[in-house]
């Protein structure tokens, strides 16, 4: 599990005064009017960079943020590319049954019936529910639907999802 | 009354009759199919439908705030891959 996490992509300057236009990649947007510390870094947390966050606004699904010894556009357009990240301690909270999906990847799955059968390699958004996509040895990939009903634990410290496939899943994928 | 009204929610017949059946066997069985253009009845809640995306089944399992919607809804066919580690977060 990284420590870091990515709140925004820096995608350039806005103005002269050294703000940056950033592409929000979290579930609140809103959660950056709030933001004081955190890192500038690449996709994969390369050359993480502490830095403070002065401001921020909304603009159009964007965010507007100023941050501290950026004072021109200049600088601020050196920034363009990089990610805003921040520590786990500073994430948002999540509600009970709710779970970063970069920390679902990588989790074993383990079935009731046939034990472990893979790796969660994704998880994206099916309408109302989320689906897993999970990686199997040798074998086309498996979906299972991420609803209390299949998945009915998980344990992100132990790194394994608990499900009970419905009949004729398996055999669906094989 | 409209034609549209007069026609009524379009779902495939063989879908349908596969749901049917399951629900007369109270089997929770998984459906497969092609039919992204049916409309999700109430007989259909507690069902999971693999919904076929263009190049693989994606399951769905289906839920009272579906119906009314079609299947396709809930199967995109185009997939973001999207960061590695960012904030956003699923919930079962």
């Amino acid at each position: 599990m990284e420590n870091l996490i990515i709140i925004g992509k820096i995608t350039g300057a806005h103005g002269v005064r050294g703000e940056v236009k950033v592409f929000p990649l979290t579930d609140d947007p809103r959660r950056f009017l709030k933001l004081k510390d955190c890192f500038t870094c690449g996709p994969k947390f390369e050359k993480p960079e502490a830095i403070v966050c002065q401001s921020a606004r909304m603009d159009r699904g964007n965010v507007l943020v100023k941050f501290e010894n950026v004072l021109d556009r200049d600088k601020a357009e050196l920034l363009r590319g990089r990610f805003i990240a921040v520590t786990r301690d500073n994430a948002v909270k999540l509600k009970k049954g709710s779970y970063f999906i970069a920390d679902l990847k990588g989790l074993k799955v383990i079935d009731d019936d046939r034990g472990e059968v893979g790796v969660v390699v994704d998880c994206f958004e099916t309408g109302p529910q989320f689906t897993l996509e999970v990686k199997r040895d040798s074998r086309k990939n498996l979906m299972i639907p991420f609803v209390k009903v299949y998945c009915y634990e998980v344990n992100i410290e132990e790194g394994y999802i608990k499900c009970k496939m419905p009949e004729g899943l398996y055999e669906l994928y094989s | 009354m409209s034609r549209s009204t007069k026609k009524g929610f379009y779902v495939q017949d063989a879908l349908m009759k596969k749901v049917e059946a399951l629900n007369a066997a109270n089997d929770k069985k998984i459906i497969q199919t092609w039919s992204r253009a049916s409309t999700i009845f109430p007989e259909f809640v507690g069902h999971t439908i693999a919904v076929y995306d263009g190049h693989k089944h994606v399951p769905v399992y289906i839920t009272e705030d579906m119906v009314g919607h079609k299947l396709g809804e809930f199967a995109p066919t185009r997939k973001f891959g999207g960061h590695t580690s960012n904030e956003k977060s699923a919930s079962n």
